[in-house]
């Protein structure tokens, strides 16, 4: 990641082979991503994994108003602590003026599942897994609270544009980036334990 | 632990920086009215190519660079009406309808974001850029075959009736639609940027792990 500034490639990177018509350089794309395709196999069979959870009965009839009923409380809490005399009425945070109405997509379960599903197919230890997803599930919800109260606010005092802008690509691909980012700290965490494991 | 979490951020300050430029730019009417032009263009094309029992055209909305109107009618009624017109003389009457689409929403927010994560990979310029066209080709498909989609849903719906599709493959479009939300489409986006600008070497590179060979 640090060295994406000056976007070249590192000099001990070998240049694949060229020269060998196009099954060679088929091979060469196959053997320069195998552990990435690897990876990408795993990480869309979990994230397969969860959307049928996620769309399943048991979740859209049991568990989700519960869940984002939850969502609303919390980030109801933070709204009072900023002075906001709001309410909860089953997924919705209401004020006098304004109601934001948490529902299937805000409740950031899918940004939460694009870490754990990184945390779980990476080659680490379980106990360094265990940790990264009780750090990193832990902080994602809590933004996730975060993010519900500052677009109650930001309905409140921009206009309904402005709204949909912070909600789908502030709230929605930010809060993905921010997934992502945490999962690559994780995985550069786990690596370094793994590096001083192997040489103590 | 310290200097990964400060590189993170650096990296996560760089991207909001060059994500927030390129939203912002988008944001200008002028530069939004013109990539919105840019996807009706080859889109009309292509949904023309996919259901030629419709009449179909793609239109912006003056003013709202975030609309794409969708005017469609039956090409059968259309023939049905011209006929009549012809044997009473009359003006012909398509029954035409529309429906409208949030571009921003379905293509360009998502693409910004692709070509963001793109641009700060660490991979050579030459990469950087095979890889933006390669990625934004397969997603400009992933989304016209959502379009697909909910046009197939919506041409079989009884008061269109254009299409007359058989319940397993209507049943099968629905589903694959009511899964097809902003999350798969943001997930779409990651998997297309872990394809094309991750290697073995750069993987490692970026856990800091040393390659013996």
């Amino acid at each position: 990641m640090s060295s994406s500034k000056n976007g070249k490639g590192s000099p001990a990177r070998k240049k694949p082979n060229t020269s060998s018509g196009p099954v060679n350089q088929l091979k060469d794309w196959f053997r320069t991503r195998n552990p990435i395709l690897k990876f990408l196999l795993g990480f869309a069979g979990c994230m397969a994994l969860f959307y049928i959870f996620y769309y399943s009965p048991l979740y859209r009839n049991y568990l989700e108003l519960p869940f984002l009923n939850f969502q609303a409380h919390a980030g109801n809490f933070f709204l009072h602590l900023l002075g906001y005399d709001t309410a909860v009425a089953d997924a919705a945070i209401a004020g006098s003026e304004f109601t934001v109405n948490i529902k299937n997509g805000c409740d950031g379960l899918e940004a939460m599942a694009i870490f754990a599903s990184g945390i779980v197919i990476f080659p680490a230890a379980v106990r360094y897994k265990l940790t990264g997803l009780a750090w990193g599930l832990g902080a994602l919800l809590i933004l996730n609270f975060l993010r519900i109260a500052g677009l109650y606010l930001a309905g409140l005092y921009f206009s309904k544009t402005v709204f949909d802008i912070l909600h789908i690509q502030g709230g929605f691909i930010l809060f993905t980036m921010i997934s992502v980012l945490l999962w690559f700290v994780w995985m550069n965490w786990s690596a370094k334990k793994i590096r001083e494991a192997g040489n103590a | 632990m310290r200097s990964i979490l400060t590189a993170g951020l650096k990296y996560f300050l760089w991207f909001l920086l060059l994500y927030g430029a390129l939203t912002a730019v988008s944001l200008i009417p002028q530069v939004g009215a013109a990539c919105n032009a840019m996807y009706r263009q080859p889109t009309e094309w292509l949904l023309k190519g996919l259901f030629p029992k419709a009449y179909l055209h793609l239109k912006a909305r003056p003013g709202d660079a975030d609309a794409i109107v969708v005017e469609y009618a039956s090409k059968e009624k259309i023939a049905q009406a011209q006929m009549e017109a012809r044997t009473s003389g009359g003006q012909v009457q398509i029954p035409g309808k529309i429906t409208d689409m949030k571009f921003y929403n379905m293509f360009l927010s998502f693409h910004l974001f692709f070509v963001a994560l793109m641009l700060l990979s660490p991979i050579t310029w030459k990469e950087k850029l095979t890889g933006i066209v390669i990625g934004s080709v397969l997603f400009y498909l992933f989304t016209v075959f959502r379009i697909s989609l909910s046009l197939i849903v919506l041409f079989n719906q009884p008061d269109v009736a254009i299409y007359q599709t058989g319940a397993f493959w209507l049943n099968t479009s629905k589903s694959i639609l009511y899964f097809l939300t902003l999350g798969v489409k943001v997930l779409v986006v990651l998997l297309l940027w872990v394809l094309l600008a991750f290697r073995k070497q750069n993987w490692k590179e970026l856990l800091q792990v040393k390659d013996k060979g």
